[in-house]
């Protein structure tokens, strides 16, 4: 009877272990979701709430040097604004957490831009993204995209 | 009587004080910002030295590596030991140097960014350059430092 209390406790603490750090995975990478979304459809102040104010960011082909800080980086990205299309679209994410309060998240992108003339411009890369879980809320810290070819 | 003691009181606190102090000063807390950036310095020093029991030390068991010279992932540390064991048969590291390091700390993890430069000579004896934008996510296991993961991306200015 004994062993069976005990097995039953064990059992509730890795389902419920288990459960925080699958739920920690999954909201990690909602996150990601909802910010490629938000910015897919040109709702960059809703983009802007998943990213910390001390972002960094390195990109793939535009600069050698490392944006700092989450204003900067907003500059960037509503330079977008006027162009007909931009898109993001990740893939083949790997997430692992560590400390349940830091997601390492890499995947494969295409970036593609639109241009006012209907030119094209599509650009293929691998993406290192990690978030912080700051006040109950992942945030994206730092992102890093670098060319695939 | 009373003054002599709270003269001696005086002197002892002074004593104390004084010796702590020195204590402190003498041995200066490194912050994670430094012990990272250090860090990848020991990683690369054991490297060119092929001293593969302290590289592998600081490398997580679940690695993970984007690289200019392949496309995909590299997952695990396994499998980029193999690969970057036999591509540094191609040459030998001469100098090793980050530029503009910057290091963001959230408790046990850390996220060091840089611009990568360094000198190779190839087997032929040809000298040439090296340079990269890097980003390395450390985090604290046990007490130490592990790298989790890497991405070492192309400078594209390399090309242009």
């Amino acid at each position: 009877m004994k062993h069976l209390k005990l097995t039953i406790v064990v059992f509730l603490l890795i389902t419920f272990i288990s459960s925080t750090f699958a739920g920690d995975k999954e909201d990690a990478e909602a996150v990601i979701k909802k910010a490629a979304d938000a910015f897919n459809s040109k709702d960059y102040q809703t983009y802007f709430t998943y990213l910390a104010d001390d972002l960094e960011v390195f990109t793939g082909v535009s600069t050698p040097l490392l944006h700092i800080g989450k204003t900067h980086w907003m500059d960037f990205i509503n330079s977008f604004g006027s162009l007909p299309l931009v898109t993001y679209n990740q893939q083949q994410n790997s997430i692992r957490i560590y400390n349940g309060n830091t997601a390492v998240v890499n995947g494969y992108f295409v970036f593609m831009v639109v241009g006012k003339d209907g030119s094209v411009t599509t650009q293929s890369g691998r993406n290192s993204t990690t978030l912080v879980k700051q006040n109950g809320k992942w945030l994206i810290v730092n992102l890093h995209f670098s060319p695939m070819f | 009587m009373k003054s002599l003691k709270i003269t001696s009181f005086v002197i002892i606190t002074f004593l104390i004080l004084s010796f702590s102090t020195g204590l402190f000063a003498q041995t200066p807390v490194s912050s994670a910002e430094d012990e990272v950036i250090a860090l990848t310095y020991k990683i690369w020093k054991a490297e060119n030295e092929k001293d593969m029991a302290v590289r592998n030390k600081y490398i997580s068991d679940d690695y993970t590596e984007f690289n200019p010279a392949y496309s995909t992932r590299i997952e695990g540390k396994t499998k980029n030991f193999n690969l970057s064991d036999a591509n540094s048969m191609g040459g030998t590291s001469l100098a090793d140097e980050m530029l503009n390091p910057k290091v963001q700390v959230y408790g046990d993890v850390a996220v060091l960014t840089y611009n990568f430069a360094g000198v190779i000579k190839d087997n032929d004896g040809k000298v040439r350059n090296s340079k990269a934008k890097s980003t390395r996510v450390y985090v604290k296991m046990n007490g130490e430092w592990k790298l989790v993961h890497a991405n070492f991306g192309l400078d594209p200015t390399n090309e242009q």
